[in-house]
């Protein structure tokens, strides 16, 4: 099977000869093609009616990553065949995990893995459904990406501050959260509902604080 | 008894000679202290600074810890050019490794403290920018001592309560900054300023 390293390269070529473009390099700044341009901006794959025909195998794929340490129980919930099985009605065709130090899952034609990456932005852009560790850095990341996200919050951890952040971000419909049981019904959830778009925040107020502190004039013992 | 005597001692001394140092007339460049702990610290920091006016807030002394191989390099791939041009890059030991035996703790602490008069002492800061972690404590508190304003903004993961880090600055900092609302209501003097980062 071809490597998601090497698919991912070329896939920018691909969506320019689909759009009748000669690129013998096409690098995928530079690719015009309106296809990749979308999916340049959004991070999210993206083909108009006319050019869905000409990529029909774009693989549907979910990405699951863990951070810098391990957790061996969600990778176990999402290599089970009732998970497989939710994936199939889900249509999606991959799944690719990131196992960090945790154990290694088996590999299957469908089923890719690796330990870790210097980034995983890649990853989660070929990806489209990302479910992921409750790491603060992690649910930015997919956030940003405006990919749909799936927190599992591991309750093994002891002063779980996580998952306030993951629970906040439900409440304000960014992302849906669950344990490691509940993973196949709310990929189910995520994949019907439309998260609420996450806007990059403006650090104007801050500076604003900043300036504001540094004129005044302050009398006090320890200033 | 004795002990605190000496200890308190010692900070009333180390605060006359850090505040002997700075320029009381007001200036209009600000020497601006920016402590990047490693990671998704540096990663908000990095934000939070990236449009600074570097012509005030200048030059810019970037703090990083002795063993933290990245953020310097995030650091000179997002900040301007012309802040990185006249930035000046500081390390600190860090005071403690995890599982260290409490006879070398001493030491290495002592040492770390030591790193961070130095700091203060040579960059003179009008301004400290910190968010964490805890490295960054004593670089804020002998900042705000030498007569500095320090800020500190607590992680955009923190929602419901803060990181130790936290609680402590939130007396020592001069404005203390939160990313979610509901700290406000339980920490008063942080500030909630919206979606900063």
């Amino acid at each position: 099977s071809i490597s998601a390293a090497v698919r991912q390269r070329f896939e920018p070529q691909n969506a320019c000869k689909a759009a009748g473009l000669e690129a013998t390099i096409c690098r995928a700044a530079r690719c015009s093609s309106a296809a990749s341009q979308h999916t340049l901006a959004t991070g999210r794959r993206h083909f108009t009616p006319s050019t869905r025909q000409q990529h029909t195998t774009m693989p549907r794929r979910v990405f699951v990553t863990v951070g810098t340490t391990s957790f061996d129980a969600l990778i176990a919930a999402t290599t089970t065949p009732e998970f497989a099985n939710a994936l199939e009605k889900l249509a999606f065709d991959e799944l690719r995990l990131q196992v960090g130090r945790g154990a290694a899952p088996t590999d299957t034609d469908r089923v890719s893995w690796f330990r870790f990456a210097p980034t995983i932005t890649e990853e989660m852009r070929a990806a489209d459904v990302v479910i992921s560790h409750a790491g603060a850095g992690s649910i930015l990341e997919a956030l940003e990406l405006g990919k749909r996200l799936v927190v599992c919050v591991n309750e093994k951890l002891m002063d779980n501050h996580q998952a306030e952040l993951a629970t906040a971000l439900e409440a304000r419909g960014h992302v849906v959260v669950s344990t490691v049981d509940d993973v196949a019904d709310a990929l189910q959830r995520v994949v019907a509902t439309r998260p609420a778009p996450y806007e990059r925040g403006d650090a104007a107020p801050f500076r604003a604080l900043v300036e504001d502190e540094m004129r005044t004039r302050r009398q006090c013992l320890i200033c | 008894m004795l002990y605190t005597a000496i200890a308190a001692g010692a900070v009333v001394l180390l605060a006359l000679l850090l505040r002997r140092r700075r320029k009381r007339d007001s200036q209009k460049k600000i020497k601006t202290l920016v402590v990047l702990g490693s990671g998704g610290h540096t990663a908000e920091m990095l934000r939070l600074i990236t449009d600074f006016d570097f012509d005030r807030y200048g030059p810019l002394t970037l703090v990083t810890a002795a063993t933290d191989t990245t953020s310097r390099a995030k650091a000179e791939r997002e900040l301007p050019r012309e802040a990185l041009a006249t930035a000046r890059w500081a390390a600190i030991p860090r005071a403690r490794e995890v599982g260290q035996s409490f006879g070398s703790s001493v030491p290495s602490t002592l040492r770390a403290l030591f790193a961070c008069v130095h700091l203060i002492w040579t960059a003179s800061p009008d301004l400290v920018l910190v968010n964490g972690p805890g490295t960054c404590v004593p670089v804020a508190v002998l900042g705000r001592l030498s007569g500095a304003r320090v800020i500190f903004v607590e992680s955009w993961c923190r929602v419901e309560s803060l990181s130790l880090t936290g609680r402590i600055m939130y007396w020592v900092a001069h404005r203390f900054v939160v990313h979610w609302p509901e700290l406000v209501r339980r920490y008063p003097r942080a500030e909630y300023l919206g979606r900063i980062c």
